[in-house]
């Protein structure tokens, strides 16, 4: 399948489109984003997705910016999806790990900031276990910050992508039905999808077990369901998330056995669905816990799909930021 | 006493329920309220301009966090009396949870004898309610009651066993002080940082529920009737909170309640920052437990308004709202805070100050407090229009966890008199 480009835009030029009128300073969710700004990274991003199938999948456009992936709480396959979005920038990258327990102990996470910060990146994209440290973080340092996940709270690039992944695949997005299923108290991917997908007219419904429900959810737009059934019912995309095992010694369901059986996605739960509805997926998967097997391995997924996305969707991110900041190169 | 007599001319008297009509003038002398009357002259008196201020007893704090002993880097009990005469402040509860807590009269006499020496405001002890505030046997109250302990409850730790909280609600009695009480079910607050709400799921964070405060208010309703005994919830933060409270007072059970400013000023919807200084012990909550309490202040189901001084060292609060410790100074800032619910018309000015000045007392069963001739002069001098603005220049204590660090303030303390002697003066 050919990239959704603009008109106007030829991919494979390293001529890049306007960034939109109101500049990304930081990317700490897509709650505070406004549509236009939803479509103008996502317009960007089909661009770069253009880029990533040439044989040499790089631009100049932030040489000479640095780029520092500041995660406290593990996650490899997020840092590696957007050190690699930073190196086709041609930015230079570096990463600091730390376990947010050991950070707490010792140095506070704005020591340890300040002290990033004095050796002079460009763009920080933070990962970390509680909800708001980007926002702490932008507060404190003066570099543009992208968040790559903060606790339950957001997770906008991955939220950003699926609906990159939906808007190639299903056009227009508005009046589309999309059911995200799972653990949506504990998920940021979810609160991102919720507040993404509906500035762009997405009709969006959550389910799971009502102990993974938050208080109030349908507060943000959204309709929850008790059970899975009402919400594949007629989606255009069924997106699952993943259950957390060790969650399960917090009484939110009774075993993984359970959970399968009355609110995982197999082949049968599907035809609920529209035919040709798409399954999605965040990664990593419990195959047979969330999701049988043979739905995360058949046509409808776009799994693999989304991965590869994300890759785009972070170029187009720090791209953006780092133009917001007068950091790509002039002329 | 060798003070200076002091003459206050052309002040508004408060006492105790209501702002009395016309100015007068108030002599001070010796410790005591000398004179009150118009057109007073003392030779040698230091006169003060108290026209367009109010004069009210000094304010009683139910709730304070002194950090001394073991804390003192945070706060200590001189800084603590500074920061509630400029808020004031004569006389404050402190509470057990310091290190070593406060399970005994050697730590209660520390306590009261630090406090005597600078002189400058009545510390009064919370003594703890179990040894080691481990909640599971009864601390020495009848030692501590001695050495100056004027109510015992374990602090901030939530008491999970009603069979102890029932024998320290009966074994007080006879010493005639009340239980204070924390109301939160620590099983079902769980891991909780905020109100559980609209907010806690937008913002990703886990919620406390009303809930695990309410029940545990009902659940010491009835053990506090059982115990036939008096017990105080030293802050409430629901409606539910507030309509149990209502209820069991008008069955005659002898419960008081008392909330803080931020409780009164703010909601959940102000955790929209994640700001660490408005990550509390007892959480903000909706909108409409605030106008229950607001409402429960006005008719007299909540007895006072306490501070909830919590100071946090900035190490402490440079962290990750999970990661930071709860709590923010307010000694210094209660009164304005206060006086905006009266400005914005939420509260009447004469139930927020007698909950600052005859509530606590009543709650304490001290003495009510007179401005009349004769009286000890523990008073404040208030001007409601005054604006300041609490920074480096102005805070007393020893920190500065607040979200109202820089702002501008109306309404201070201009004059605080401890026993006669001038303890503040803005």
């Amino acid at each position: 399948m050919l990239p959704q480009v603009e008109p106007g835009q030829t991919p494979g030029t390293d001529t890049l489109p306007q960034a939109p009128q109101e500049p990304l300073r930081h990317l700490l969710g897509l709650e505070h984003l406004s549509a236009e700004q939803i479509n103008s990274i996502l317009d960007l991003a089909a661009h770069m997705k253009a880029v990533n199938s040439r044989r040499i999948k790089k631009l100049p456009t932030l040489r000479g910016v640095t780029v520092l992936t500041f995660f406290v709480e593990n996650s490899t396959r997020t840092r590696m999806s957007f050190e690699l979005a930073a190196k086709r920038l041609s930015a230079d990258t570096m990463s600091f790990t730390a376990s947010s327990s050991s950070l707490a102990k010792g140095e506070t996470l704005i020591d340890t900031a300040r002290n990033l910060e004095a050796m002079g990146p460009d763009i920080v994209i933070i990962r970390h276990s509680c909800s708001g440290a980007p926002a702490l973080l932008a507060r404190t340092v003066n570099c543009g910050i992208v968040n790559a996940g903060d606790g339950s709270h957001e997770h906008p690039t991955q939220g950003l992508l699926d609906i990159f992944t939906l808007r190639e695949r299903l056009g227009d997005l508005r009046g589309k039905k999309v059911a995200i299923i799972g653990d949506i108290a504990h998920s940021r991917v979810a609160r991102s999808n919720i507040f993404g997908m509906q500035k762009l007219g997405v009709d969006v419904h959550v389910a799971g077990p009502a102990t993974m429900l938050p208080h109030a959810i349908e507060d943000l737009g959204c309709t929850a369901w008790p059970r899975v059934e009402p919400a594949m019912e007629g989606a255009d995309a069924i997106m699952m998330l993943r259950i957390q095992r060790e969650r399960q010694g917090n009484d939110l369901i009774p075993s993984s056995h359970e959970y399968h059986r009355f609110f995982g996605l197999d082949e049968q739960r599907l035809k609920l669905a529209k035919p040709g509805a798409l399954v999605m997926h965040p990664g990593p998967m419990n195959r047979g816990v969330e999701i049988a097997p043979e739905v995360a391995d058949g046509e409808q997924s776009v799994i693999l799909q989304q991965v590869e996305n994300g890759v785009a969707v972070r170029m187009a991110v720090l791209y953006l930021v780092g133009a917001s900041r007068g950091l790509e190169p002039q002329g | 006493m060798t003070e200076k007599p002091l003459l206050l001319r052309q002040v508004q008297i408060f006492d105790g329920e209501m702002v009395l009509n016309g100015a007068v003038d108030v002599h001070i002398a010796d410790g005591r309220i000398a004179a009150v009357g118009h057109g007073l002259t003392v030779a040698g008196a230091d006169v003060i301009d108290g026209y367009g201020k109010i004069l009210a007893p000094g304010f009683v704090d139910l709730r304070a966090c002194a950090r001394e002993p073991g804390d003192e880097h945070e706060e200590d009990l001189v800084s603590l009396s500074d920061a509630a005469n400029a808020g004031g402040f004569t006389a404050v509860v402190v509470n057990p949870d310091t290190t070593p807590g406060n399970d005994d009269h050697a730590v209660t006499e520390l306590i009261r004898r630090r406090a005597r020496e600078y002189g400058h405001c009545d510390v009064m002890p919370q003594g703890a309610l179990s040894h080691r505030l481990k909640g599971e046997t009864l601390a020495p109250m009848g030692e501590m009651s001695e050495a100056g302990a004027v109510c015992f409850g374990d602090g901030d730790r939530p008491m999970t066993s009603p069979r102890l909280l029932r024998r320290a609600l009966e074994y007080a009695r006879g010493f005639d002080r009340p239980i204070f009480t924390h109301a939160i079910d620590p099983d079902l607050a769980g891991s909780g940082t905020i109100h559980e709400g609209p907010w806690s799921t937008r913002l990703g964070m886990r919620g406390i529920p009303a809930a695990a405060e309410h029940v545990i208010v009902a659940r010491d309703i009835a053990v506090t009737q059982l115990a036939n005994s008096r017990l105080h919830f030293a802050r409430i933060t629901t409606a539910k909170s507030v309509a149990l409270i209502r209820a069991a007072k008008a069955e005659g059970i002898r419960v008081t309640a008392s909330v803080t400013p931020w409780h009164l000023t703010l909601t959940d919807a102000a955790m929209v920052d994640y700001d660490v200084n408005l990550k509390l012990i007892a959480p903000l909550r909706t909108e409409a437990d605030r106008q229950a309490l607001l409402a429960g202040l006005t008719d007299g189901t909540i007895d006072a308004i306490c501070s909830d001084h919590m100071p946090v060292n900035i190490a402490g609060k440079a962290l990750e709202f999970d990661y930071a410790a709860p709590g923010a100074i307010a000694i210094q800032t209660a009164l304005a805070q206060v006086l905006a619910c009266v400005r914005a018309g939420e509260l009447p000015l004469r139930v927020a100050l007698n909950a600052l000045t005859a509530g606590p007392r009543r709650v304490l069963q001290m003495p009510s407090a007179r401005v009349e001739s004769g009286a000890v002069a523990d008073l404040t001098l208030l001007d409601p229009q005054a604006k300041w603005t609490l920074d480096a220049q102005t805070n007393k204590s020893k920190s500065r966890n607040t979200v109202l660090w820089g702002q501008e303030l109306t309404g201070r303390a201009v004059l605080t008199l401890f026993h006669g002697k001038v303890v503040w003066r803005a």
